[in-house]
């Protein structure tokens, strides 16, 4: 059995993949930020502009409990900000800036650990299965830290990538980070891509730039595909350079990037632009690339022949490595494909403004 | 002493709204309700132990922020209208 759960601004859903019979409301009121999975558990990440930020985990999808201690760290600052437009919030009802964490955006599982990103941008590190966490001081009290800012979306660490040995995290609107010491230093890794805004006659700053979605490949973890503000790159090298690619896009911005990991396919959902942020010509469609990003073409058949003004969030894609794609719309729609890409149809259900979606 | 608190917090207390503790100020009646339900007090407080900005508490009928404030027989968690 899989199961499609979709993560909105108010409440979780979960369907079955096979029946589309949808869940009753989870969490009804919260919003559903990330999910995860660790050990026996799946992981949701919930918070409210009331109550904060909680973790509930399930071992049935039946039955959730909430964990006693999520992330959290002492005082506040940056935007203060969580609303949305880049990606991850909100735009009526965002979390209070009262918290050092005002969001969980991201698990990520490793050999040895749980991993989650924040907002503000940070990152915490849980051995048991997200119960308690500690906070990854590497990446938190990084040397340029007084240097980060927040995109439209927030300050916020929204996705971590690889393993214990060689660990990446994307950060909007500061920049991709390596660590090959388990998280125990973290260096900038953005050689290539421009940073937003600023001219090529001003020199490069070590962060400020903004990366939207990133994807590895698990099995050659030197490569990797970012779909940033200022466009679609690729490296070879471990994010150590970045090259640009976007042949065949019909625009270059977006948030999505995901890597179906059987097929080799990557997927993304073109935008018309940093100031638009809807479809190109209201043609709502998935796009794919089938050698590695070098090109790109509109994703198989079943898209609507409709005007669609809508998007896809960056946490809002999700597949099962194994030809399942489903991304999740600002407009409540759900789309899905099972053959990597070849056909796609939309789910029978229209839910509030969709911020995350996993497979399980 | 009876605490009443939001629906919203539904997920996290098992849908319980209503509960006895022993406190005498209002820090004390949400470091109660952590014993009872933990984790339930970072959701009324944030990391330093303030009420968090987009709720109410009343003690008795008076709307209070001062977490040292003498509580009696009833203590209101409530969602504000500053909350969206």
């Amino acid at each position: 059995m899989t199961t499609i759960a979709i993560g909105t601004m108010k409440g979780a859903f979960l369907v079955d993949w096979d029946t589309g019979e949808v869940s009753e409301p989870l969490f009804p009121g919260w919003q559903v930020t990330a999910f995860g999975r660790s050990g026996d558990h799946y992981l949701t990440a919930v918070n409210s502009n009331w109550f904060g930020v909680g973790i509930q985990r399930s071992t049935d999808l039946q039955e959730w409990t909430p964990t006693d201690s999520p992330p959290a760290v002492a005082g506040t600052e940056g935007d203060g900000d969580a609303a949305g437009g880049d990606g991850a919030g909100d735009d009526d009802g965002a979390a209070d800036g009262s918290d050092g964490v005002k969001a969980i955006w991201t698990f990520h599982r490793t050999r040895d650990a749980l991993w989650a990103g924040v907002q503000d941008a940070a990152v915490f590190r849980s051995t048991d299965d997200g119960l308690t966490w500690t906070p990854v001081d590497g990446f938190n009290d990084h040397r340029t830290r007084d240097q980060w800012g927040p995109g439209l979306g927030g300050l916020c660490a929204h996705r971590i990538l690889g393993d214990d040995d060689q660990l990446y995290v994307a950060a909007s609107a500061v920049g991709v980070f390596r660590s090959d010491d388990g998280g125990a230093t973290f260096e900038p890794c953005n050689d290539g891509v421009p940073a937003v805004g600023l001219p090529d006659d001003v020199p490069r700053p070590e962060v400020g730039y903004c990366v939207h979605g990133l994807q590895m490949d698990p099995d050659d973890p030197r490569r990797l595909w970012r779909q940033d503000h200022v466009g679609m790159f690729q490296s070879v090298d471990g994010a150590a350079t970045w090259t640009r690619n976007e042949d065949g896009l019909p625009a270059a911005f977006g948030f999505v990037m995901h890597r179906d990991a059987a097929s080799g396919r990557l997927f993304t959902q073109p935008l018309h632009s940093d100031g638009q942020r809807i479809p190109v010509d209201g043609d709502f469609r998935v796009y794919r690339s089938d050698d590695d990003g070098a090109t790109w073409q509109v994703s198989g058949t079943g898209w609507p022949t409709a005007p669609t003004h809508t998007q896809v969030l960056r946490g809002a894609v999700a597949g099962d490595g194994n030809g399942k794609v489903v991304m999740g719309t600002t407009a409540g729609t759900v789309w899905r494909t099972g053959d990597a890409g070849e056909t796609w149809d939309e789910l029978d259900l229209t839910t509030p403004r969709i911020l995350s979606v996993s497979v399980w | 002493m009876t605490v009443e608190l939001p629906s919203g917090l539904d997920p996290f207390t098992g849908g319980r709204r209503r509960m006895e503790v022993d406190a005498t100020d209002v820090a004390g009646v949400v470091a109660a309700l952590d014993a009872r339900v933990p984790g339930l007090g970072g959701h009324l407080v944030d990391d330093r132990g303030a009420l968090r900005p987009h709720l109410l508490c009343l003690v008795g009928e008076e709307a209070v922020r001062d977490m040292g404030t003498p509580v009696h027989d009833r203590v209101r968690f409530l969602i504000a209208v500053s909350g969206g």
